[in-house]
């Protein structure tokens, strides 16, 4: 049976801790929603294959200038630009590229989509109710919603 | 030192991979974000390495490394991919890479990758 918030702690700490070596304390599965409202930054993806849904992951803009001076190997992030930008996307990328990992390693295929960047306000609705989960860091809480579905077959 | 191509369609990952390149004392002389660019680059600048991503718009990495093998049957490639399930890393190599390294890396595992292929 697949678990989706253990999927996600794990992921989360492999690419937080392990690669980017932040300290991650990964709270409480929280109440599913079917809407999401963010104030800062998000990168959201598909995923699609033998389960299908979606990935957004949010911070506030001051977190993702951490993030990306910590990918960058730790030059000063004044402003977030282009490069900035594309490495927020390959931050995304590879959260659900570890996700896809897991996924095959229960026996699911699934392929991911471009990532896509938000900025200021905006509100997600779906009709699924999302697993959400956030991990607290010395950047900042990073939040991770996601919902994946079985794909109906006829 | 190596001449290499890096291709990867995130601005971001091909700056990165460059620097690791340079800092190991290799030339990256060539550069694309997806696969038909990878095909033109290269026939430009006839590298003795490429570095290849998997998912891009246009031709993603497997089928690009198909089709420079078409060009060079001994062309050596490196997939680096964040897809590192089984499935992906067993169709890269059936594709022609000769190796693997999964995002994110470290510095190390590429330079390591780039020796021991520069050796084959």
């Amino acid at each position: 049976m697949l678990n989706e918030y253990d999927v996600i702690s794990k992921v989360g700490q492999n690419v937080l801790s392990g690669y980017l070596g932040l300290n991650v304390e990964t709270l409480e599965l929280q109440q599913g929603a079917n809407s999401i409202e963010s104030s800062g930054v998000g990168v959201a993806l598909q995923i699609i294959g033998q389960m299908e849904g979606q990935y957004i992951c949010t911070m506030s803009t001051t977190s993702v200038k951490e993030l990306v001076s910590r990918m960058m190997g730790g030059y000063e992030i004044q402003q977030l630009d282009e490069m900035c930008w594309s490495a927020f996307q390959e931050f995304g990328n590879w959260f659900v590229s570890g996700i896809a990992t897991e996924l095959a390693s229960h026996g699911i295929q699934v392929n991911i989509t471009h990532p896509l960047i938000h900025e200021g306000d905006v509100t997600y609705h779906s009709n699924n109710n999302y697993t959400v989960v956030t991990m607290t860091t010395e950047i900042g809480k990073i939040h991770v919603y996601m919902q994946l579905n079985e794909v109906e077959t006829t | 030192m190596a001449k290499i191509m890096v291709v990867d369609d995130a601005a971001f990952m091909r700056k990165m991979i460059k620097e690791i390149l340079t800092e190991g004392g290799h030339e990256v002389i060539g550069e694309a974000a997806d696969g038909v660019e990878a095909i033109s680059v290269y026939k430009s600048c006839n590298p003795d390495l490429v570095t290849m991503d998997i998912t891009m718009p246009e031709m993603d990495g497997i089928a690009a490394v198909k089709a420079l093998k078409q060009l060079n049957s001994e062309i050596k490639v490196i997939m680096c991919s964040a897809m590192g399930q089984q499935a992906m890393v067993l169709d890269a190599i059936t594709a022609g890479a000769l190796d693997f390294v999964v995002k994110p890396f470290q510095k190390d595992r590429v330079l390591e990758a780039v020796r021991k292929l520069l050796l084959v």
